[in-house]
């Protein structure tokens, strides 16, 4: 009898705490998470009890939310399915990613994901695939990030659906080392996807391709410098799908092929306050591409420096 | 009576289509070298070359300079006519070799012969510079931004370097060029695919070779063109199309 009644407060007691345990996971993300060097994924994310990873933060963010990081450390790769911000103030917040990609984004066609401070790279023995691989979604921010040692490319922009690429403050190094269609920045829209593209302070050093945009895409590159792409500095293929992006103040040196080039009957560069150095080829039309000059530009001291299809005055 | 008229009439219309069944003799061939040579850049960064062979008006010059310098920039060419070239695409590999090649084209609009002087100027190098420079003309191709094409540019160690231009012809290409700057003597330059024209000449010390294949009427197969080296050596290469002239003489073709 007494045995009885002990068995059935102890299962009475076990289910409470498995209703307890549960109801917290499915019910209560919190619009704030935090990851620690030295946290723990079994903890709740709190700020007295952080995760160890981002991995396991994002279960424990709402949609919408933040995961900030509250001392240096490295927090692991993350596949990104939903509105996120995973945020570093000052702290180093690595994520090292040799042999894999670094962040995947395949969110909701509305959802926007930002990731600021972080250091993404694929250094190892096998190098990282991409940086940063978006598949779906909205909007992707890059705030202050830096990414480096890919096969691959550092940010791989693939939506399915409309989506925007905002970078701000971003520097790419050593990417493209083993792909040859891969680079810094590759926008390759799929299926019926297009992309917008708004790029700020990008830098890139030692890639395949500095910016390689196939259409549909849109968009402007401002104050951006792209320094000894293997192959070309930026390119817009545009076969079929249209490209029609502005290049204002970029500095493209030192490219293996050509700084800046439009292949394609749908492809359109306007170019101004752009300079074009030490190049195989400063210049490239090709297959009917277009570059629109605004006439205020500098491309010399290329093996042969091209010229664009048509200059148009300032206005 | 009437009927007879427009029978003579008709006369000159039929003189015309069986000149140009006649045609595809000299559509869309090499018509030869111009000039291929090699040497070091004079006080005024400049290589003049006397041309070795000619080329009627209307055809079309394409031009390759190679060179292993730190800097090579701002390659232009001076030719008789003093023309507006054309850069159709360019390669710079930046390891030891240092290799750089470029090509460049025009249309002549005058008819040009042997022993006219050409110059290639490259005014961001430094006086005693090597360089080789070739010029080989073709004719009924077009020219024009928008009938040359870059097709792939590549570099690499090997006794088989070759160019593929990533895309199928599209059926309107009729004439693939391919410069191949070399970083020592090949031992041996010819081309990869039995009818392809293939040409080089290197520096006396054949510390740096130009070789040059073209192809005419690549129909609409894989736009890859190649050399067969008799050793392998570092080379850089780019690959460039131009376009049919006319699409009426290549109707009858």
């Amino acid at each position: 009898m007494f045995r009885s009644t002990i068995g059935r407060m102890a299962v009475l007691l076990c289910a409470l705490a498995l209703s307890l345990s549960w109801s917290p996971g499915a019910f209560a993300q919190a619009t704030r998470t935090w990851v620690s060097g030295v946290g723990d994924d079994a903890n709740p994310c709190s700020r007295t009890a952080p995760c160890k990873t981002f991995a396991g933060a994002i279960s424990k963010t709402a949609a919408g939310g933040t995961i900030d990081v509250l001392d240096p450390g490295g927090f692991g790769t993350v596949t990104i399915t939903k509105s996120i911000t995973i945020e570093a103030d000052g702290d180093y917040a690595g994520v090292s990613a040799a042999g894999v990609n670094g962040v995947i984004v395949s969110a909701g066609a509305a959802d926007t994901v930002t990731l600021r401070g972080l250091a993404i790279d694929g250094a190892g023995a096998t190098l990282g695939v991409n940086g940063v691989r978006f598949l779906a979604g909205r909007t992707l921010v890059l705030d202050r990030v830096t990414i480096r040692n890919f096969n691959g490319s550092g940010v791989s922009f693939e939506p399915s659906t409309a989506a925007t690429l905002a970078m701000r403050n971003v520097s790419i190094s050593r990417t493209g080392q083993a792909t040859t269609t891969a680079g810094a920045i590759f926008v390759a829209p799929t299926g019926t996807g297009s992309a917008a593209l708004d790029l700020d302070d990008v830098h890139t050093a030692d890639d395949r391709y500095g910016l390689s945009i196939a259409g549909p895409a849109t968009g402007v590159v401002r104050d951006s410098t792209i320094a000894s792409p293997a192959e070309d500095g930026i390119v817009a293929n545009a076969p079929t799908a249209a490209v029609d992006v502005t290049l204002d103040g970029v500095a493209i040196n030192d490219a293996g092929t050509n700084g800046i080039a439009a292949n394609g009957a749908n492809a359109v560069l306007r170019i101004s306050g752009c300079a074009v150095t030490g190049s195989a080829q400063g210049l490239l039309v090709s297959a009917n591409g277009r570059i629109v000059s605004f006439g205020d530009n500098r491309i010399g001291g290329n093996v042969v420096n091209g010229a664009p299809t048509q200059v148009q005055a300032l206005q | 009576m009437s009927r007879a008229i427009i029978h003579w009439r008709r006369v000159p219309a039929l003189a015309v289509l069986t000149l140009a069944f006649a045609a595809p003799a000299h559509a869309q061939q090499a018509l030869g070298t111009v000039l291929r040579a090699c040497g070091a850049l004079d006080a005024n960064r400049q290589l003049a070359v006397q041309a070795t062979g000619g080329a009627p008006a209307g055809s079309v010059l394409v031009a390759s300079v190679a060179g292993r310098a730190d800097v090579l920039g701002d390659v232009r060419i001076v030719d008789p006519t003093l023309a507006t070239w054309d850069a159709i695409g360019a390669r710079r590999t930046r390891a030891a070799e240092k290799l750089e090649v470029a090509q460049l084209a025009t249309r002549a609009t005058a008819t040009l012969s042997a022993a006219q002087s050409y110059a290639v100027r490259i005014a961001s190098s430094v006086p005693g510079t090597e360089v080789c420079f070739a010029i080989v003309a073709f004719a009924d191709v077009a020219s024009g931004p928008g009938a040359l094409q870059s097709r792939a540019a590549a570099g690499g160690t090997s006794a088989a370097p070759s160019l593929t231009g990533g895309a199928a012809g599209d059926g309107t290409t009729q004439l693939l060029v391919a410069a191949f700057a070399l970083a020592g003597d090949p031992a041996g330059f010819s081309a990869a695919q039995a009818g392809d024209v293939a040409a080089s000449t290197c520096t006396a010390t054949a510390t740096l070779c130009l070789g040059t294949v073209s192809r005419t009427d690549p129909g609409t197969g894989a736009l890859t063109l190649g050399a067969t080296l008799g050793t392998a050596v570092a080379w850089s290469g780019a690959l460039a199309s131009l376009d049919r002239e006319t699409l009426l003489r290549d109707g009858f073709e």
